[in-house]
């Protein structure tokens, strides 16, 4: 009898005892962050979630192209494919707090990484050079879309609390720029001019090196601009000879004209959805190119887009059409019953589950890094070694190189020849952002002064609810 | 005609079950499987000590009856009960103790088991008076009761029962009443009449034996409480024949909102206590079963309850801690009891059936709304509609004008198609017994349900085993087994929701959604199919409910084992060790089907497979101190507890079936297409503590606390303490009271209490990892990210709650009434915050929001006769606010979705949680110039309200229809809700009435987006859409839109059109029973014979007509409440039903 009490009293003292361990349970089928950032491999896997979001964000990152001049959006419906179009666009759009959400994401990510991997022996994380300057680049690259799209923004460079988030205020552009070019210095320096195998699709030394030049440009800092890119035009990188190529999903996307793309693949359940955004709702034409569901009518070629090109520009066939040639050699073309007159080939590809296309988006290739080299040659007043870089580009579409230009001259055709060579890559508007003609060009299709920047999500402002230290842009 | 016949046909198949399980026990009884036993073991084993001097006999008994089981009946005209007495007895048997106490004196004693009657030794002698009448006073067993008061009424005229309870009465006036009492009985009046013999059977009075109320770790006599606790006993519970413990609840209990959301077989009932005090965590009460606290009772056999009690208010609730906010369901199964073994079995038949299914259009009816939206949709863009509607631009498909032209006149129902009239039945046997040292209450249980709509059915087998064993005189061991097994195939619901793009998943609402033109099945028998062009795709119902594979079989196990060592007279240790089981297996299939075709997300064929298990364990060490000092009574409590889940589960799926043939994923040849596992933990260690005082049963003082650390909890907030003290006056002991015999009983309680809702997710207070995945090199490659951010101070949401009561019995309790009114405030709540994004991410869990209710009790319960006719009434009404007072840091309203449905539902500060949402119609627009007085919606669009569109509600003035003018536009609340259950008896016939209410709440429809949907061909619509608006000169019944094929003015917005009354009064439950008359039953050579008739759901009064029923609230989500998608309707039972004792 006495026994059974003892025991009884036993148990219930070890349970007492041990109670800490018995309400401090950690989850089984996922793991807790403290777990995790220990080994080589942890740091390179979480490099991963970083490129995640950024394929996440670039499913609809074309939707930025739709205010400029290149684009219509040829359906009827109220959504903000139309408001982007013609300039009625609030501040409250969904598009906006997803962007600004996703690049915060893969800073918070990136801070991660490196607050993590901070200390860490070389010995044990191999790789840590690499794993840091992959980071930067990522967060550099972040930092430069949203720069772009919503001018002064928080900077955060370390993970911080919701509390510390509160009292973030908003940054000049030119204290993220600093931030920016930075991170990219320093990435440039540490990452591998290529990878092989399953690592092919990470970033470069190269892809690190032609950001830093377009950083440079967006700043008017052409000297800086001019000889980053000539570093890139050493690294062995070469236009493909055939324009199509480039879009012709079947082939290898990591050819040599390829510096940096935002990878997608399909039957991996890694699609990307803006094939079929970009694909007109026109049976015939999903048809023919074999696109389950054409979700878009947005971002089709305006009728300006069909009236710059020279003849016998060879890229003018694949970059805009109104129709297409059957197997029979029928031409077919678009009804415009449902809308859509237009669209571009660029993405075309099969599709055989809606939103799993295989084509990824170029951020990156070595034609942009030809003509913003130009750009930068020509405004530091190296126009006729501008024209040789931007002639490239031109050979190669079937055109004959300029020669004998002003600068002036050179500097339209270096915009122009970036308009067609570039079209529907999610360019234009950024461009003509960043050389300060987009009120001159847009202002006649519905823009706005103020509208050169995006508006701070109606979302943020409310959740800081602090105008002094962040305030919405002007006009929104 | 055919039913009658499967009826006559199932008794027949039932009673040939019913012998062969007579038999059965009969042979268990042979082999002497049961001992029979003696029954005065208790006496003979039961050891006293007591020690009195000169003190009243009255005291000596109380003490008596205070330490043993032991109750006395007596005359206290005839024992002087305050005789003083001396005694001093030390582990005496009571036959030493009665025989020291009335040594001496003329009264006689007997003990019968636990009950001791006292007697003058003078009634032995029989009294020969002038004979008028006689007869024979016996208590409820049959024995014999000495000493009963036979008073003539409002005469001294009186005898007193003799040893053998016999009495005879003359000189009795014309019309007399005869009151017949005696203490521990009901008094019982009846009137002469031309009868010479009056033969009385006396009730034991149960507020004399003192009911006792479990009332969490412990119980506490019912006249002792301070809290605010409902309770419902097994009698209450048998008399129902209700096939879910919950449903027993129906109207029973004040405070408690009981609602059967759905009809399907099995389904658990939504309850409520007091309101809805979380916005995202859980709020279902916990359930507490032989002291297993336990969320699921999907197992429990209700025949097994011995008693439920419901503790409502947070003094009572806080000894549960972190779980007590939603109120706790003490459930106790019933025990054996010394004495003969007795053997019972029950079994019953029923046949359920729907009733009041909304009316819809017939198919001549549909046709020519589909026509006019057609011929709207082409006026409206300016088409000419002067020729064969098939020629217009948009032209009538052929089916519908078909029917026009009296080509096909197909007019069905579907949902007729897919019900059934369905049989459910229930068997069980149960044996209790045992002597002084062992008793067992063993039970086993069978009952098949099939559901009303085709092909699902709900069967459930269970055994129960309870063990009291008394190991020594100090050692009491309790064990409870109950292994369970659940098999059902269970209809799809709109919640359950995995087709994606569809409004529900339910066959009964795609039922309701076929347009009432085409069949079934088709002419060669196959499942009818019809063309995209022709109306909305959607799967066949039919097809569905007959085709698609869905089952779940459940096994439970649910043990616990209690010792109980009494270290002295008045501290006692218990020991508990529990654990519950539970392994499910779930199964779907649905094979390649042109009638699944519709449109669905997946038209080839598609299987799943799940499985879980859930083993959760409880220890738990309880000290309890008894003990008086004169009129001084305290109790106290001491304890700790640990109890500790793990949950693990996995599912695969597969859609590369070859064919239809196999529907188990071994035809897949192992290819699964999707799959998870997952295991999830949670622990919790409490230590509780309760003190009890009452002085003299007048002033009353109860205190707890309780203190619960959990896994769920930030290491910042790992210990939550939960206290609460309550106060009682019995103010009917007072001086200035006493004497006034009106009353019977008065009692005030105030208490406060703080509770806690843990039900806060596992792991949500740690930063855990997402798995992410990224394409490089042409391959998949994973990755991980933190998934959230770790908040070490998310804890528990907590709850303070006031409760003032006041208890009152008039005419020696013969009607007593109990209100009372609280108060709580939930703060804590666990919301979902908007954060900034710079942290990277946007939200994250605080403990942030906080919400109030407040609410009036009140319950009635009245005996209106008494006597040969018995008659009473319990009634209770209750009513309550529930407010929210702060949300997030930005205080934005949360929109709720239901189903496909985004925002219909609100929750917003200074409003209750989860009012309907959106715009409000005032009738429609009858003629052009309403439409020109506007204001109407899209002014100067294309899809501006035209004549026959509804009018919205200007909620703002600005003079337009736009989104800015949704508002609130219906509250799922009720103004008040109430019960009432009248019994009525009359010698051993027994009626049961029950009956439930609600009034002035709304309920949002939201099956209504198909049948109301006024687009005409695509699905059937609402017969209450009839009287439609036609042209300016017919414009209906000036609230039905004109059809429209597509439609315009916003007519499909989510407005007041899916809005209907929830205002309701149900008969629940209607009960007749008829006890055989013992002789007869001993003739059969059986103890007692019970035949009964249940009716579920008789009759309903609502002026509802949209859903099957009003009474309804489709998720368990606190946002979402009163939102119907008429998924299953509750059917009507009508069950009869035998008892056998033997």
């Amino acid at each position: 009898m006495k026994n059974i009490i003892h025991i009884i009293i036993l148990t219930a003292m070890l349970l007492v005892g041990c109670k800490k361990d018995f309400i401090n349970l950690l989850p089984i089928s996922t793991a807790s962050v403290d777990a995790l950032y220990k080994t080589d491999k942890d740091f390179q896997d979480a490099v991963i979630g970083c490129y995640d979001i950024l394929q996440n964000q670039y499913r609809t990152f074309w939707q930025y192209d739709l205010p400029s001049d290149d684009v219509r959006h040829q359906w009827p419906s109220e959504d903000i494919r139309l408001r982007l179009d013609n300039f009625t666009y609030q501040n409250n759009e969904g598009l906006f707090l997803s962007s600004w959400s996703n690049y915060y994401g893969i800073i918070f990510r990136a801070n991660t990484i490196l607050s993590n991997i901070e200390g860490k022996d070389v010995s044990i994380i191999k790789n840590k050079e690499r794993h840091i300057a992959e980071a930067k680049f990522l967060r550099a690259f972040a930092y430069f879309d949203l720069v772009r799209i919503f001018g002064d923004i928080p900077l955060v460079t370390k993970v911080i609390s919701d509390d510390e988030a509160h009292q973030l205020g908003r940054e000049k552009v030119a204290t993220i720029y600093e931030a920016i070019i930075s991170d990219l210095l320093a990435a440039e320096n540490n990452l591998p001019e290529k990878y092989s195998g399953v690592d092919v699709g990470r970033v470069t030394k190269g892809a690190a090196k032609a950001l830093l030049g377009r950083v440079y440009l967006t700043n008017k800092d052409f000297a800086n601009a001019e000889t980053k890119l000539k570093e890139v035009t050493t690294m062995g990188y070469a236009l493909l000879p055939n324009y199509n190529d480039l879009f012709d999903y079947s082939k290898n996307e990591h050819h040599s004209e390829y510096i940096f793309d935002i990878e997608y693949e399909s039957n991996l359940q890694e699609g990307n959805d803006f094939t079929n955004s970009f694909c007109p709702s026109d049976a015939a034409v999903q048809s023919f190119y074999k696109v389950n569901g054409g979700t878009g009518n947005s971002n089709t070629p305006s009728d300006g887009m069909f009236l710059i090109w020279e003849n016998g520009d060879l890229r003018k066939q694949i970059s805009v059409a109104r129709g297409f040639t059957d197997v029979n050699g029928t031409y077919v073309p678009l009804t415009g019953a449902v809308g859509a007159k237009s669209f571009t080939v660029k993405y075309m590809t099969t599709v055989t589950i809606g939103g799993d296309g295989k084509a990824n988006w170029k951020v990156i290739r070595y034609a942009d890094v030809l003509l913003m080299y130009a750009e930068a040659l020509n405004e530091n007043g190296k126009t006729n070694e501008a024209l040789i870089a931007l002639n490239q580009v031109r050979i190669r579409a079937g055109l004959q190189g300029y020669s004998n230009l002003t600068q002036a001259v050179a500097r339209e055709y270096i915009y122009l020849e970036r308009r067609l060579e570039l079209s529907f890559e999610g360019h234009r508007w950024f461009d003509l952002v960043r050389t300060g003609r987009s009120i001159e060009v847009l202002e006649p299709i519905g823009m706005k002064p103020y509208m050169t920047l995006f508006p701070i999500p109606l979302d943020q402002i409310k959740i800081m609810n602090n105008p002094t230290i962040f305030p919405q842009n002007p006009g929104w | 005609m055919k039913k009658n016949n499967s009826v006559g046909g199932l008794l027949y198949h039932s009673l040939k079950k019913l012998l062969l399980i007579m038999r059965i026990a009969i042979f268990l009884l042979l082999v002497g499987f049961l001992q029979t036993q003696a029954t005065d073991i208790y006496s003979q084993n039961t050891k006293l000590s007591i020690s009195f001097s000169n003190t009243e006999l009255v005291k000596v008994l109380d003490k008596i009856e205070n330490q043993s089981e032991f109750y006395f009946l007596y005359n206290e005209k005839l024992i002087d009960a305050t005789r003083k007495v001396s005694i001093v007895a030390k582990e005496e048997g009571i036959e030493d103790v009665l025989k020291n106490l009335f040594s001496g004196t003329d009264v006689e004693y007997s003990i019968i088991d636990r009950k001791i009657i006292l007697a003058p030794a003078y009634l032995s002698e029989s009294q020969q008076l002038n004979k008028k009448i006689n007869g024979k006073v016996t208590d409820s067993s049959g024995g014999s009761l000495p000493g009963v008061s036979v008073v003539v009424k409002g005469t001294t005229t009186g005898v007193i029962t003799d040893n053998n309870g016999n009495y005879s009465l003359s000189n009795i006036p014309e019309n007399a009443t005869i009151q017949f009492s005696f203490v521990g009985m009901k008094s019982q009046e009846v009137v002469v009449g031309n009868n010479t013999t009056i033969n009385i059977k006396l009730a034991e009075e149960t507020i004399g034996i003192e009911e006792v109320i479990a009332i969490g770790y412990g119980t506490q006599k019912k006249k002792d409480l301070t809290g605010s606790v409902g309770s419902i006993d097994s009698k209450e519970i048998k008399d129902l024949g209700v096939s879910r413990i919950e449903q027993a609840l129906l109207g029973k209990e004040s405070g408690v909102q009981v609602k059967a959301v759905s009809g399907a077989p099995g389904t658990a009932l939504q309850i409520r206590i007091r309101g809805i005090s979380s916005i995202s965590a859980g709020a279902d009460p916990l359930y507490v079963v032989d002291g297993f606290p336990t969320d699921n009772i999907q197992t429990l056999n209700p025949n097994d309850i011995e008693s439920l009690d419901i503790l409502k208010d947070a003094s009572a609730t806080a000894i549960y801690g972190s779980r007590g906010s939603n109120g706790v369901i003490i459930i106790n199964t019933k025990r054996g009891k010394t004495g003969k073994t007795s053997i019972s079995f029950d079994m019953s038949y029923g046949l359920q059936k729907a009733y009041d299914l909304p009316a819809m259009m017939s198919g001549p009816e549909l046709a020519q709304y589909a026509l006019d939206g057609m011929r709207n949709k082409n006026i409206d863009e300016g088409r000419n509609v002067s020729g064969r509607p098939t020629t217009w631009f948009y032209p009538l498909p052929q089916p519908q004008m078909d029917v026009i032209d009296g080509i096909n006149t197909t007019d069905v129902q579907m949902i007729d198609e897919i019900l059934r009239v369905a049989p459910q039945s229930q068997y069980q046997l149960n044996a209790s017994g045992g002597n002084e040292n062992v008793k067992y209450s063993v039970s086993g249980e069978y009952l098949s349900q099939e559901g009303i709509v085709k092909n699902s059915d709900f069967k459930r087998y269970s055994l129960r085993a309870n063990l009291d064993a008394k190991l020594s005189n100090r050692i009491t061991l309790k064990m409870n087994l109950n292994p369970s097994f659940t098999d059902e195939n269970i209809s799809d619901e709109s919640s359950s929701d995995s087709y994606g793009g569809y409004m529900s998943a339910s066959p009964v609402n795609r039922a309701q959604l076929w347009p009432s033109y085409f069949p079934a099945l088709d002419k060669n028998g196959d499942y009818f199919v019809f063309s995209q062009s022709e109306g909305s795709q959607e799967w066949n119902p039919l097809a569905q409910v007959n085709e698609v594979v869905n089952t779940r079989k459940r096994a439970r196990f649910l043990g616990n084992v209690i010792g109980e060592y009494k270290i002295f007279n008045e501290l006692k240790l218990n020991v508990m060790l529990g654990g519950s089981f539970v392994n499910t297996h779930s199964m779907r299939f649905e094979p390649e089907l042109l009638a699944f075709a519709g449109g669905g997300s997946h038209n080839v064929a598609y299987g799943r497979d799940d499985t879980s298990m859930d083993l959760n364990w409880i220890t738990e060490y309880t000290l309890h101190y008894n003990q008086s000092f004169g009129k001084h009574n305290l109790s106290g409590l001491a304890g700790f507890t640990a109890q500790k889940d793990r949950f693990e589960s996995n599912f695969s799926s597969s859609n590369r079936y070859p064919n239809n043939l196999i529907p188990t994923l071994s035809a897949v040849s192992g290819i699964i297409t999707n799959g998870s596992a997952d295991i999830s933990e949670w622990s919790l260690v409490s230590y509780l503590s309760r003190f009890t005082y009452n002085y003299n049963s007048r002033y009353y003082l109860t205190a707890s606390i309780r203190t619960d650390g959990s896994s769920r909890f930030g290491s910042e907030r790992k210990y939550g303490f939960f206290p609460s003290a309550a106060l009682a006056w019995r103010i009917s002991d007072e001086d200035f009271l006493k004497d006034i015999s009106l009353i019977s009983d008065m009692k005030l309680r105030v208490s406060y209490g703080r509770t806690g809702n843990n039900d806060i997710g596992r792991y949500e207070h740690l930063a855990t990892i997402n798995y992410d995945r990224y394409t490089l090199g042409g391959g998949t490659v994973a990755g991980y990210s933190p998934g959230r951010l770790s908040n070490p101070f998310l804890t528990w949401e907590t709850q303070d709650q006031i409760n003032s009561g006041f208890d009152l019995s008039l005419f020696k309790n013969r009607m007593s009434f109990k209100v009372d009114y609280f108060q709580s405030k939930n703060s804590n709540l666990l919301l979902n915050v908007n954060i900034p994004a710079t942290t990277g991410f946007n939200n994250t869990l605080k403990n942030i929001g906080e919400v109030k209710n407040k609410g009036w009790e009140f319950m009635v319960n009245t005996v209106n006769l008494e006597g040969v006719f018995n008659w009473s009434t319990d009634f209770n009404i209750s009513a309550y606010k529930n407010e929210v007072v702060k949300l997030g840091p930005t205080g934005d309203p949360i929109y709720s979705a239901a189903g496909m449905v985004s925002g219909a539902s609100i929750t917003m500060v200074g409003q209750p949680i989860g009012m309907f949402y959106g715009f409000k119609t005032d009738g429609i627009f009858k003629n052009q110039a309403e439409v020109d007085k506007g204001p109407i919606f899209g002014a100067g669009t294309s899809a501006a309200s035209r004549p026959g569109d509804y009018r919205f509600v200007d909620v703002n003035g600005d003079g337009k229809i736009n989104n800015d003018d949704q508002t609130i536009m219906g509250s799922p609340y009720p103004d008040f809700y109430y019960g009432m259950t009248n019994r009525f008896s009359y010698k051993n016939l027994s009626l049961i009435i029950t009956i439930q209410g609600s009034q002035g709440n709304d309920i949002l429809n939201l099956a209504g987006v198909g049948f109301l949907n006024q687009r005409g061909a695509r699905v059937l619509q609402s017969a209450t859409q009839n009287n439609y608006w036609k042209s300016e000169q017919d414009p209906g019944d000036g609230n039905t839109p004109r059809p429209n094929d597509s439609p315009k003015g916003n007519n499909r917005a989510t407005s007041q059109r899916y809005v209907d009354t929830g205002s309701f009064l149900r008969v629940n439950n209607m009960a007749l029973s008829y006890l055989l008359p013992e002789r007869i039953a001993q003739n059969l050579m059986l103890s007692s014979l019970r035949i009964y008739i249940n009716s579920n759901n008789p009759f309903t009064f609502t002026k509802n007509k949209t859903s099957f029923n009003p009474d309804v609230s489709n998720s368990g989500n606190p946002l979402t409440p009163g939102v119907s998608f008429s998924d299953y309707p509750l059917p009507k039972v009508i069950t009869i039903g035998i008892n056998v004792g033997f």
